[in-house]
């Protein structure tokens, strides 16, 4: 299958008072259509900016993008004048943002603001705009939708104003959906249904769904690959299932000893990773994680790690040695994160 | 999740103190559609009072051919000096035997078509060039900001008297002049507004949803910032009605014939002591007026802004 989106070697960067920030630091990979393709990674590890970069709206300056490619159904994003990016933004790639409760206009009800999009993209009027707002609406689960069509976003709930956010998305039916953190400004009951709602519409409207997020538990649920980023590289990238029983890198593994799990019996500690996520300004020789990995060697802090397959078609890992970490269970590393604790 | 409350009395009985169901207290300021404005313009008394003298003001400008009998600005020297309540002269006459009553209310028309045009160009020209500093951003946006502050540094009146010694006095040097030097604020205050909008997320997320550059202007960020400027522009017509009196004080405002307040307290101050009615009834209309726009003003900036509740 022709990938749909293809991301080459991006760098994005934001010139700031303190020194260049690597945001984004030469990473790649493809989206296929209808996959759910989830993002991981902790605050600041790029994952918001390399979706900003991709809908193209990173303010240059002070951001810049500095190399790389991104290839939309076979069209250099990059190199396109700005108008026919404007056409794709919202009719083939659209976006949820992550706070509902910022990302409505106060001053237009929700119907206008839903219509807005098939004004734009499909050039209905008036009444067709708010027929269809009615219809999304209704799509998205929002019970008596031709009269909450004429609310304001003030007069609807967080949960209520993320779906209104979704019917918007969704309205043209992109053929990519890109959900930045869409359920981290939620509470968990709120959470679920929500991603239950994009769950649905996704195969609704057969569209694939690039999901941000730093929720594992949500990834878990929802995606059928993952990529996990740190410091704005990647260290891994599979399926989720690959990503999840058989991680291949210290820092993947590391975040999922650090979840408390409900299968395993017994009083096993949660294993914390140590130390702080670096500076993007003055990033750690070799290989970033390293100052907080638990296996580094010396190689470690003078290599970069390419990010290789280390196993069956596409299991991915930025590792020296990925290879060694298959035999690494839960205990053994919290046996190395204790010693390393007691060296500190 | 909130239970909808299509009925709008019932969704007041709510609003009382505590935010309606489902909402969540959140830094934003909760939107204001129009309906609400109204209300909340309409639970201020001060306000309310504002405009009902407002309206009078206005209706008694525009129908004042038929309010009165007189001829505005009619010398009449039979008739000068009487006082209050003298037959056929309501509000008396001044020293040459302009019949007041007559005088102020056309003289309303004056004020008020001075206060208005003068805050009709300074808000356009605030408007225009708040925005283009807000919107280019950069060395334009400093140069323009830099070039207001040094307008605004400038003694006002001077430059008023300056530039009327230059073009000749009247009505129209008096709109024109006030207008010119007052759209400095409204353009900061404007400009401000619109830099705090454009990094909302729902301006991102207009963007990011493929809206053109224009509609984002129009439909996102200036009704999000247009509220300021109505407030400050409303308090402006009031402060312009007030600098036509000081510059007919002077001088240079409007001239006889034509009746305009201020002109009619420059005129009054010289028979202070004698007749004092002929400062007070010309005073005390233009202080309503004033008055009056400052309360419509403050009842405005209160109901479009709900924080300040």
């Amino acid at each position: 299958m022709e990938p749909l989106l293809i991301v080459e070697d991006l760098h994005t960067g934001f010139h700031t008072d303190g020194g260049y920030v690597q945001a984004v630091d030469g990473i790649s990979y493809e989206i296929y259509p209808g996959e759910t393709f989830a993002i991981v990674g902790e605050s600041g590890s790029g994952k918001s900016v390399s979706a900003l970069t991709i809908m193209g709206l990173i303010n240059v300056p002070p951001g810049e993008i500095k190399a790389g490619r991104i290839e939309w159904k076979g069209r250099d994003l990059l190199t396109l004048p700005e108008d026919e990016r404007r056409a794709i933004r919202g009719k083939e790639i659209a976006m949820i943002f992550q706070d509902p409760m910022t990302s409505l206009n106060p001053v237009h009800t929700i119907g206008r603001q839903i219509g807005e999009m098939s004004r734009t993209h499909e050039g209905a009027n008036k009444r067709q705009a708010r027929q269809k707002a009615v219809e999304l609406l209704d799509l998205v689960g929002i019970p008596q939708p031709d009269i909450r069509v004429d609310n304001y976003p003030h007069e609807f709930s967080g949960g209520m104003r993320q779906r209104a956010m979704i019917a918007m998305a969704i309205a043209c039916k992109p053929s990519l959906l890109i959900a930045d953190e869409p359920t981290t400004a939620l509470d968990v009951t709120v959470q679920a249904q929500v991603l239950e709602v994009i769950h649905d519409i996704r195969d609704e409207i057969d569209s694939a769904v690039m999901l941000i997020t730093h929720d594992l538990g949500v990834v878990a649920g929802m995606a059928d690959r993952v990529m996990v980023m740190y410091a704005g590289r990647q260290a891994e990238l599979g399926t989720a299932d690959e990503v999840f029983y058989e991680p291949r890198h210290p820092y993947t593994l590391g975040l999922l000893a650090s979840l408390p799990r409900v299968d395993e019996t017994g009083v096993e500690r949660l294993v914390p990773i140590i130390g702080h996520p670096p500076s993007l300004i003055n990033k750690p020789s070799g290989c970033v994680f390293h100052p907080r990995c638990p296996f580094a060697q010396e190689i470690c802090s003078s290599e970069v790690p390419e990010l290789r397959v280390v196993e069956g078609d596409a299991h991915m890992s930025a590792c020296h040695y990925a290879e060694t970490l298959r035999d690494v269970s839960r205990s053994d590393l919290a046996a190395t994160v204790e010693e390393l604790e007691e060296l500190a | 999740m909130a239970i909808s409350v299509p009925d709008r009395s019932l969704a007041e009985e709510h609003v009382g103190g505590a935010p309606p169901v489902g909402e969540t207290d959140h830094s934003v300021a909760p939107p204001t559609p129009r309906g609400d404005i109204w209300r909340r313009f309409k639970r201020n008394r001060l306000a309310m009072v504002g405009l009902v003298l407002i309206v009078v003001i206005v209706l008694a400008a525009i129908f004042a051919d038929f309010l009165t009998t007189g001829q505005p600005g009619k010398v009449n020297p039979a008739d000068a000096n009487q006082r209050l309540f003298s037959p056929g002269h309501p509000l008396g006459t001044d020293r040459v035997g302009r019949d007041l009553y007559t005088d102020v209310l056309y003289g309303a028309r004056v004020s008020l078509r001075i206060g208005i045009f003068a805050g009709l160009i300074a808000a356009s020209i605030g408007i225009v060039v708040g925005a283009i500093s807000a919107f280019y951003g950069r060395w334009i946006d400093t140069s323009i900001m830099r070039f207001t502050d040094i307008l605004l540094s400038l003694p006002y009146i001077l430059i008023a008297l300056a530039i009327i010694t230059v073009v000749g006095p009247g009505e129209r040097t008096v709109i024109l002049v006030l207008g010119l030097l007052g759209w400095m604020a409204i353009a900061r205050v404007l400009r401000a507004s619109i830099l705090q909008v454009k990094e909302t997320e729902y301006v991102d997320a207009a963007r990011a949803l493929g809206a053109s550059n224009r509609r984002i202007i129009f439909r996102h960020i200036l009704p999000n910032t247009i509220q300021p400027v109505i407030v400050y522009t409303t308090l402006f017509i009031g402060a312009a009605v007030l600098s036509e009196a000081a510059l007919s004080f002077l001088g240079v405002g409007v001239q006889r014939p034509t009746p305009a307040w201020g002109l009619m307290v420059a005129e009054g101050r010289r028979s202070l002591a004698n007749y004092p009615h002929m400062l007070f009834v010309p005073a005390i209309a233009l202080s309503i007026l004033v008055v009056a726009a400052v309360f419509v003003g403050d009842g405005l900036r209160d109901a479009l802004d709900p924080k300040l509740k």
